[in-house]
Order: C-alpha cells, then sequence, then structure tokens
C-alpha cells in the first residue's frame, strides 16, 4: 500500500505486510498510525495512493477504485471494543459473520468463534455485563466472524489492565497459531511490538521513519529520533574517527573519552554522530576489569590511562560514578555519571538482585564495559541531510 | 364533556405522531449523521415552529392552502373541497408545526451513538440499512419514543395554527383544544374544567407511561472497568 495526502493528518506512507506476518505501526500520537488502520479498513478516504491485498485493489486513487469499507474482507479490532451495546456477546459476533452462511449457521459460527476465545459460557451477556478483557475477546471473535483478509488491530491492548493485556497476548499467539492472515497493528508501547510483532515500522508526522524487525530498529535506530521514539533513552553526541581501528569520541571536546568501534566505510574523519548503545552491549564492573584479547588494539589517540579522560580505550572500559539507583520492583535502574567532556549520562538496568550482591550504593565507583559491537552510530542529520565533514558523502543514513 | 372533539384530538394525535415517526426518524438520522452543507439552513428551518408564534405559522398555513393558492387549487380541483377547514388540512399543518417536537429528540438519539460503532458496523459488513435497523433504531429508540410522545401530546394541545387552519367546525376541526376556548367563552366554565383536567390526565400518564418503559427497558451501555 501507499498513502498520501496532505492534511488534516499528513500521511505519506508505503507499506507492506507479508502473509502469516505481524505488522506494528509504531509512533506517537498525531503519526498518523490509525489513520493508516482506517485506509486499509476503508474508513477514511484518502486523496492518493494504493492499497492491494494478494494483486487485488482495494483503493487506487488513479484508477478510480474505492472498494467500500462493508465490502473490505477485514476484521478490525477497537481500542475500546466498540461493540454494539444492545446485543449480547454472541449476537455481536453472529452479525459479523457474512450472510450467505445463513442464519442458523451465522449462529453455530459465533458460538464456535466465542467457545475458540474460552467465552462459551458467556454468549448471553451483554458488553456491559463482561470485563475488559472478556470484551476485547469478544471484539476479536467479532473480528475473526468476517472471515478477514487482514487483520487491524488499532490499539486493541492498551485499555486493559497489565494481566489482562498479557492473557491477550497469549490469545493472539494462539491465533496466530491457528489462522494464517497478515495483522497489522497499532501501538504507542515499543514494548508491545517488540514482544508482538515480526516487523515494526516506526511513524512520524505521517512518514515512516523506518521499518525494519523490532530487533534491527530497536538496536540500529536510524537516526536520534527513532532511538528517541523506540524509547532509548541514552542518545550521546559524538565524533567519528577514522582512524586505525576506527574510534568514536564521547562529547565533542577535545579532551573527551575515545572508544572503539567499527568502520562501516560510510561515514567521514571527523563527522558528528550520535550514538547509542543497547543495554545488553554493556557491561557492569565493580573494580576494572581485564581486557578481552578480541580487542587488543587501541585507538590511535588517547589511551586508558594515558590522558583519554577514564577510558580504557582498548576495551572500551570507562569509569563512572553511580549517581543513583533506582528500584522497581525486580529492576533496579543504575543513573551512571560518566566523566567525560561534556559529561555524560548513562542508564543501565540491572536486577535488583544482581544490584543487591554487587553491594552497588550511589556513589560508588564503577566500570562500565562497552561492547564496540554493540555502538550505533547515527549521523547527526540537519535539513534532512547528514552533517558531515567538507567532502564527506552526503545522506549517509548510519555507520 | 365533547367527546366528538376528543376523539378528533385523539385521531388527529395518532395520525400526526405516526405518519412522522418514519419521516422523523429518516430525517432526523440524516440531521444526526450528514456533512452536507444544507444539513444547517434545513435544521434551521425545521426548528422554526418552535420560536414562530402559531398565529403566524397558522396564517401562512391558511394561506398556502387556501382556494386561492395553487397548492389548495389543485386540491380543491382534485377533491372538491378546499384543504383549509378540513380536517385533511389539519392534519397537514398538525405535521408541519410538529416536526422539531418530532425530530428533535431522535435526532439527539441519534447523535448520541458513538461514532467508533458506526466504524465497526462498517467493518462487519453492516450495510447502511442493516445498520439504522441492528443499530441505529434500536440505540436510539428512546429518543424515537420521545419524538412519537411528544408529537402527540403536543397535537392534543396545540391551539393557535389549529384554530387559524382549521376554525372550529364540530366534527371536522374542532379539537379538544379549541372546545375548552369555546366553552370558556359561552361562559361553561364547569364543561371547560372538566376537558382541561382530561387532557391533562392524559398527557400525564402518556408522559409517565413513558418514563416507566425507558426506566424498565434499562440503559444500552454503561462500561464497566477491570479485568
Amino acid at each position: 500500500m501507499r498513502l498520501r495526502q496532505a492534511g488534516p493528518i499528513p500521511l505519506d506512507v508505503s507499506l507492506e505486510c507479508a502473509p502469516d506476518e505481524l505488522l506494528a505501526l509504531v509512533g506517537p500520537s498525531g503519526s498518523g498510525k490509525t489513520s493508516v488502520l482506517r485506509a486499509i479498513a476503508g474508513l477514511l478516504a484518502v486523496p492518493d495512493g494504493h492499497i492491494t491485498l494478494n494483486g487485488e485493489p482495494w483503493f487506487d486513487a488513479q484508477r478510480g477504485i474505492h472498494m467500500p469499507a462493508e465490502r473490505r474482507p477485514v476484521g478490525m479490532v477497537f481500542q475500546q471494543y466498540a461493540l454494539f451495546p444492545h446485543l449480547s456477546a454472541a449476537d455481536n459476533v453472529r452479525l459479523a459473520v457474512p450472510r450467505a452462511h445463513g442464519p442458523a449457521t451465522a449462529r453455530e459460527i459465533a458460538h464456535k468463534l466465542l467457545r475458540d476465545m474460552r467465552l462459551e459460557g458467556l454468549a448471553a451477556r451483554r458488553p456491559q455485563d463482561l470485563s475488559g478483557g472478556e470484551r476485547q475477546r469478544v471484539a476479536l471473535a467479532r473480528a475473526l466472524a468476517r472471515e478477514p483478509r487482514v487483520l487491524l488491530l488499532d490499539e486493541a491492548f492498551s485499555a486493559v489492565d497489565q494481566p489482562t493485556r498479557h492473557a491477550l497476548y497469549d490469545e493472539l499467539a494462539r491465533l496466530r497459531e491457528r489462522l494464517s492472515l497478515p495483522i497489522i497493528m497499532v501501538t504507542h508501547d515499543v514494548r508491545e511490538a517488540r514482544q508482538l510483532a515480526d516487523r515494526m515500522s516506526i511513524l512520524e508526522r505521517g512518514r515512516t521513519l523506518q521499518d525494519g524487525t523490532p530487533e534491527a530498529v530497536m538496536s540500529r535506530p536510524r537516526n536520534a529520533r527513532v532511538a528517541a521514539l523506540v524509547g532509548l533513552r541514552d542518545i550521546h553526541t559524538g565524533v567519528f574517527l577514522k582512524d586505525q581501528p576506527a574510534c568514536l569520541r564521547w562529547g565533542d571536546q577535545p579532551g573527551a573519552i575515545q572508544l572503539r568501534t567499527i568502520d562501516k566505510g560510510r561515514l567521514e574523519h571527523g563527522t558528528p554522530v550520535r550514538w547509542v548503545i543497547p543495554g545488553e552491549h554493556v557491561q557492569l564492573h565493580v573494580a576494572p576489569p581485564r581486557h578481552p584479547a578480541e580487542w587488543p588494539a587501541a585507538c590511535a589517540t588517547g589511551h586508558a590511562g594515558q590522558g583519554a579522560g577514564d577510558a580504557l580505550a582498548a576495551v572500551n572500559v570507562v569509569r563512572c560514578m553511580l549517581a543513583r539507583l533506582s528500584r522497581l520492583g525486580e529492576i533496579t535502574t543504575l543513573v551512571c555519571q560518566v566523566a567525560t567532556e561534556p559529561p555524560a549520562v548513562l542508564h543501565l538496568d540491572v536486577t535488583t538482585r544482581q544490584a543487591a550482591e554487587l553491594q552497588l550504593a550511589a556513589g560508588q565507583t564503577a566500570w562500565l564495559e562497552l561492547d564496540p559491537r554493540g555502538i550505533h552510530i547515527m549521523p547527526v542529520r540537519s535539513g534532512g541531510q547528514a552533517a558531515a565533514p567538507a567532502g564527506a558523502a552526503n545522506g549517509a543514513a548510519r555507520q | 364533556m365533547d367527546w366528538e372533539a376528543l376523539e378528533l384530538s385523539l385521531w388527529l394525535s395518532l395520525a400526526t405522531a405516526v405518519i412522522l415517526l418514519p419521516v422523523g426518524v429518516l430525517a432526523a438520522r440524516w440531521l444526526a449523521t450528514s456533512r452536507h452543507p444544507l444539513r444547517l439552513p434545513l435544521e434551521a428551518a425545521l426548528a422554526l415552529p418552535l420560536v414562530l408564534p402559531p398565529t403566524v405559522l397558522g396564517y401562512y398555513l391558511l394561506v398556502a392552502m387556501g382556494g386561492a393558492s395553487p397548492l389548495g387549487e389543485v386540491y380543491l380541483r382534485l377533491t372538491g373541497h378546499t384543504l383549509a377547514f378540513s380536517f385533511e388540512g389539519l392534519l397537514v399543518a398538525s405535521l408541519i408545526f410538529n416536526i422539531p417536537f418530532a425530530v428533535m429528540p431522535m435526532q439527539r438519539a441519534f447523535e448520541a451513538i458513538p461514532a467508533e460503532l458506526f466504524d465497526a458496523a462498517r467493518t462487519c459488513g453492516l450495510s447502511r440499512w442493516r445498520t439504522l435497523t441492528v443499530m441505529e433504531i434500536p440505540l436510539a429508540w428512546r429518543g424515537i419514543l420521545s419524538g412519537f410522545i411528544m408529537t402527540a401530546a403536543h397535537t392534543l394541545g396545540e391551539f393557535g395554527v389549529v384554530l387559524m387552519v382549521g376554525g372550529s367546525i364540530p366534527g371536522q376541526t374542532r379539537t379538544i383544544a379549541i372546545s375548552i376556548y369555546d366553552r370558556v367563552q359561552a361562559f361553561d366554565l364547569h364543561a371547560a374544567g372538566v376537558m382541561s383536567a382530561a387532557l391533562l390526565g392524559m398527557t400525564m400518564f402518556t408522559l409517565l407511561a413513558t418514563s416507566w418503559l425507558a426506566r424498565r427497558r434499562g440503559s444500552p451501555a454503561q462500561p464497566r472497568t477491570g479485568a
């Protein structure tokens, strides 16, 4: 599909979803993700673009094709359930069964779908007599009653509490085992997308910022904006140094820490960058660690203990001070202050048990080992182009 | 007690309410959901009988139905009698001045249906007609019933327009409201009192019955939180 419109919500989106695939559209409020879903369902008329399912055009602005919503084989689950309040759970589902089946078969199909959703005893209840999770399961059964060729979930799990949400995740997983159809899910919850989706598309102001597997998007965001949208807390500034081996100056001052990184040949020497490192690539030590053999060489400048701040450059070990420890149940978040130029902060999640075992406390000195393979470098964008030194190639998407 | 006037009033009231029921439902639904540029001026025009003095409305209707008007002329040619000062003329006038009483409660009821339910109906494959019959009317039934009752009750008590268009012809255009007025003019206060009490009783009974019925059927949707 491709959708374009200037307003009221601007859209310029191209998407594909394979059979069996769960695609998550992730973005902040007003990013156009729900508009995309509504356009697929036929509930929103877009002036330009096309939507095709298996070669069958549902919408094509140039050819004047616009299949009405009621004829599109789409199952849609809404955030607030949108169940018909005057009808029982069974009648809500039965109403969506194609009329060609006849009333008796429609009733059987509705009851079977409710059984599949483990709601058999609640068929006669009206929505107001059901809990949030039960309502959403009825809504899911109703969406399936339509015999859809695409399933659309519009923030379908956001109106229920945490345990119910996890139960619904299980329901969705069971559903995917039984049925083979593309599922497009809208969510603003990155964790939910990461947990459920095969692929995620990050949207902002109606544009796709990045598209890929959740792992790829989370660990290698295309730019700082994507990094912020996927919830990476620490987006650092730096300068890429194309030395042998390649280095990253953490901060923009000459006396800043230098870290080993990997040169993918896309950035020129001296390019100002933003960079992130996912938590799984950071190891915490309460004493200076030994250098691993696989990264024996140091950066060209700034060796450990040789005037390069606190970086043991050969292994990217950085000394820091634990400024704060925030315990949230099983997880403790450490706020590590790194003495680079300018000073930087790095958040690190450890288990509360691990924090207790290591006897971590605020004010304590610790060492962070940053795996060069986990350092993801993004060019600083300015006016739609990557800011790069003179002579550098424009538009380098990422290092 | 003028039983003939009471019977005529009841027939007029019933006919008006029954005719305006489907018309009101369709008009109210259109007004509630349409984005047509004519919607606002039409909505204002339909509300005119609420604010226009009944004598002014009655005057215009009388002129429109008189033998000199194109409508009156056609009607006279077809039936042999004028539309004004006849039961049919009274019914036409009653339909027109009752439009807001029928349409407004129905429109508010249709407007109260959440937009998401319309989306759900479309994604369930329901046609517009099926959406109206299986979703909208069952959800808006209170407003529809309210419009029906208000129309009937208002017709029973309407005086100004009825007097202008129908006059006071016994058995044809003399409604109970006109009859009460006639009795008062003739200083027959006892008869006027009996008829007024009867009208009051009937109206109260209708409104109470409607209210009881609405409560008995229960509220359609009150969201409950929790798992």
